[in-house]
């Protein structure tokens, strides 16, 4: 098994061939082969190889997403343009800058849990107990603390991280796979079924930058809950960061017990406090339909639902426009029969219940201004629906009952700001301006989780006693 | 008064005009059922303007889920089974009329589920009204075994579940005495009973011209059955081919029922409807009448839903065909999605 990469792409064309033994040996490699390649890379050779490999993924015209995007679209239905945009938003967190800052933050997190911290070992999965380094007055990332530690074990082996991918966006891995090699965890990937492409290429690209890495990712799909699979494996990796349902994250749960790290679905909303200006009204309902389309609505930083206590059917008027727009700069996959007739029944039911209902064509999106302001997921396709409000905090109090489901929130309007407090309450763990929720970066704290100090711990050392917001959950 | 013109014109066809009819239950609920009257009004429509059946405001079915449409005080309350995703709203429909309800069953049933008249033995697999209050096809089931069942007639599903025992030594019965039978099940149930003749490695013969009447959906939470595998097990277990198998279309927010015309020799896809509903399938784009030949959202007026929703728009996909309709599909298809929340999701956190 020379190119982990390599591995990757094969198995994901034929999971038919994946089986327990199969990736056990695949875990096996990462921790005895994979965890002394990362250990061989400095600090700046591994942001190198990331940020140029985003960079990559970035440019559409780059040879990696030549060869990657007939398959995404495919998949993803995503139209080209709307493929393009949505990768170009995620990316754009992950520049050079980005990445340097995570790997500094997983050596400044290292040096602080590199005394005497329990590992597990990739070979028996067995506990023990190893003398680390002392943490020296080195100033420069570099060679400071995970680096240094994963540098001290020499090349001794590790046990890798599994990383399990869940539905058909791209670009899901980015950040649990930077935390994980900055943390100098190798990685193995459980990409979804449905979009088994991204990460295998990805983890190409790394390894054509840096061919220590080929060692350190292997990118597999194969079908998720297989008992007779994930049984052995999980006793196998160190720590499991999964997305995924409910029902996934609970399986899982059981499974991986204290050692899983786990993201469920979530939504996002906005809030336009009335003090916008209506000369801004333009501007700021394009940035929110730029947040309903990208990604076409299916990821939990997607824009499902706007409050406003400013000028509702105005707003909602503009949002139209824009995604009216939005759908000629990134167009929508085609409507099928059943969604065409599912969103059709959704406006008239909105309809008969009162509210305003924007009158596009189908696939350019719904907007529909609803005065009952409890918070309802959207369906996708485009809709969100714009909930009037008396003031912006009664926002806050509407959204009380989707607390801990919320992800990001967009914030416009002189009042909103006032509201972060309120929202970080709630559980939302990224507030920006309108069009830029789909460009958390590499330093998010997902879920209010701090995923580079999350991997760095040990799962029964001190650092591992810091609770995040989900493991309590 | 309109409800018992409607009555008389479903026990004969003679009786009134579905036209005329049709109008007067619009306006019979226009003035009655405050929330549809108010989306009338918005939408500027309103028994002055109307002045066709096919242009009657309908109510998307979902509506029933949050909104109590009744036109006088509710006899009975049916709910919908919601039986495939956690979480999932009911519909409710608040049913003031339940005699009307059951003359539609006496006017219907019989001509596509009895053709051979009389009064066959009845075997029913689907729980009674007893067991499920709130079931409208339960309530049915019930008046279909009162009024049409013959002697020796039975009902095997219990509390726990379906007895299985019961259920084999009944039709070993008919085997032995050669009386022909109707069997009423859901999809399910059948499943069930066929999981069940699998496991012991039962076949029965049924004595020919043996039916059987099929309801209910083909999904669970976990699984989707085929028409096709059931009606080839059935064949295989009880010897009753595909032609001896009825379907019925009907929901919890209608009170009266489309049937196949497979006992009749017609085709076993295509359902019809008695002679006081119509069903029309409509482009989603639109809302226009779709072309021959194009599916669309089946859109139901039904005169025995004079108490609550005369116009309903399903969340069925269809065609019109043979002068009826062919289901196709239902409204939702195959959801793509990423990490974000769903509906069903929130609402199962919530309890």
């Amino acid at each position: 098994m020379s190119s982990t990469g390599s591995f990757g792409c094969a198995l994901a064309a034929d999971v038919e061939q994946v089986d327990a033994a199969a990736l056990l040996r695949v875990a096996a490699h990462l921790g005895t082969a994979g965890a002394p390649a990362l250990a061989s890379i400095d600090a700046e050779r591994l942001e190198a190889a990331f940020a140029g490999a985003v960079e990559a993924f970035r440019d559409p015209d780059s040879p990696e997403r030549r060869r990657l995007d007939p398959d995404l679209r495919r998949n993803t239905q995503l139209s080209q343009a709307c493929l393009d945009a949505s990768l170009d938003a995620l990316l754009d967190g992950f520049s050079r800058f980005e990445v340097r800052a995570v790997l500094a933050r997983a050596a400044r997190a290292g040096s602080a849990t590199a005394e005497s911290t329990p590992e597990r070992s990739a070979a028996g999965g067995a506990l023990r107990s190893r003398r680390r380094p002392p943490s020296g007055p080195d100033r420069t990332p570099a060679s400071n603390g995970s680096e240094r530690r994963a540098r001290g074990s020499g090349a001794a082996s590790a046990a890798p991280h599994l990383i399990v991918l869940a539905g058909d966006l791209p670009g899901l891995l980015l950040q649990p796979l930077l935390a994980s090699l900055a943390v100098r965890r190798p990685v193995l990937v459980k990409s979804s079924s449905r979009e088994p492409f991204f990460a295998p290429a990805f983890a190409a690209a790394l390894a054509a930058r840096e061919p220590a890495l080929a060692d350190a990712i292997a990118a597999v799909a194969w079908p998720g809950g297989a008992a007779a699979i994930e049984d052995g494996l999980h006793q196998a990796v160190d720590r499991v960061v999964a997305y995924g349902s409910g029902e996934a994250i609970a399986a899982l749960r059981r499974r991986a017990a204290e050692r899983l790290v786990a993201f469920g679905p979530k939504a996002s909303v906005a809030i336009v406090a009335g003090a916008a200006p209506r000369r801004d009204l333009p501007r700021i309902a394009a940035g929110l339909a730029r947040d309903v389309a990208l990604f076409e609505q299916r990821g939990c930083l997607s824009l499902q639902a706007i409050y406003t206590d400013g000028d509702a059917d105005a707003l909602a008027d503009a949002v139209a426009g824009a995604l009216d727009e939005a759908s000629h700069r990134w167009p929508p996959p085609p409507l099928s029969d059943e969604r065409a007739a599912a969103l059709r029944l959704l406006r008239e039911e909105a309809a008969f219940l009162g509210c305003r209902v924007t009158a596009t064509a189908l696939e350019r999106g719904t907007v529909i201004v609803d005065r009952d302001s409890a918070f309802r997921p959207s369906p996708g396709q485009r809709t969100v629906r714009i909930h009037p409000v008396p003031d912006p905090e009664a926002a806050l109090e509407a959204l009380r009952a989707a607390a801990g489901r919320l992800q990001g929130a967009a914030l416009a309007g002189a009042g909103a700001a006032a509201l972060s407090g309120g929202l970080r309450a709630l559980g939302v763990s990224y507030l920006c301006e309108p069009g830029r929720l789909q460009s958390p970066g590499a330093t998010w704290a997902n879920g209010g989780i701090d995923l580079v100090e999350e991997l760095s711990g040990s799962r029964s050392g001190r650092a591992w006693s810091r609770g995040s917001p989900s493991r309590r959950r | 008064m309109v409800v018992e013109a409607i009555e008389r014109f479903v026990r004969s066809v003679a009786d009134g005009d579905f036209e005329s009819l049709a109008l007067r239950a619009f306006a019979f609920q226009f003035e009655r059922v405050e929330p549809y009257r108010r989306w009338c009004e918005r939408s500027g429509r309103s028994p002055a303007t109307v002045v066709h059946w096919r242009d009657i405001p309908w109510i998307p079915t979902s509506v029933m889920k949050s909104v109590t449409l009744a036109a006088a005080p509710a006899r009975v309350v049916f709910r919908s089974s919601g039986t495939t995703t956690a979480g999932e709203r009911r519909s409710v429909h608040h049913h003031p009329f339940p005699d009307l309800y059951r003359r539609s069953i006496e006017s219907s049933f019989p001509e596509l589920c009895l053709p051979r008249g009389g009064r066959p033995p009845m075997l029913s697999i689907i729980p009674s009204f007893t067991l499920e209050g709130d079931s409208s096809l339960s309530f049915m089931i019930d008046h279909v075994l009162q009024i049409f069942g013959g002697d020796g007639s039975a009902a095997v599903a219990e509390a726990r579940g379906l007895d299985l025992p019961r259920a084999r030594s009944w039709l070993a019965a008919r085997q032995r005495d050669g009386r022909a039978f109707l069997l009423l099940a859901t999809a399910l149930a059948l499943d069930q009973l066929l999981r069940g003749f699998e496991r012991l490695d039962l076949r029965f013969r049924a004595p020919a011209g043996s039916a059987v009447f099929l309801t209910g959906g083909f999904k669970t939470r976990h699984s989707e059955l085929t028409l096709g595998d059931l009606l080839g097990r059935l064949h295989e277990r009880a010897g009753i081919p595909a032609g001896g198998v009825v379907q019925e279309y009907g929901m919890t927010e209608l009170t009266s029922q489309a049937y196949t015309r497979s006992l009749v020799g017609g085709r076993a896809d295509v359902f019809v409807c008695p002679h006081w509903m119509r069903v029309q399938a409509l482009d989603p784009s639109t809302l226009d009448e779709a072309l021959p030949g194009r599916d669309g959202l089946l859109a139901v007026l039904d005169l025995a839903n004079v108490g609550s929703a005369l116009h309903l728009l399903t969340e069925d996909l269809g065609r019109a065909e043979d002068g009826g309709f062919r289901l196709t599909g239902r409204a939702g298809g195959a959801e793509l999605r990423g990490c974000s929340l769903r509906a069903e999701e929130l609402e199962a956190a919530a309890g």
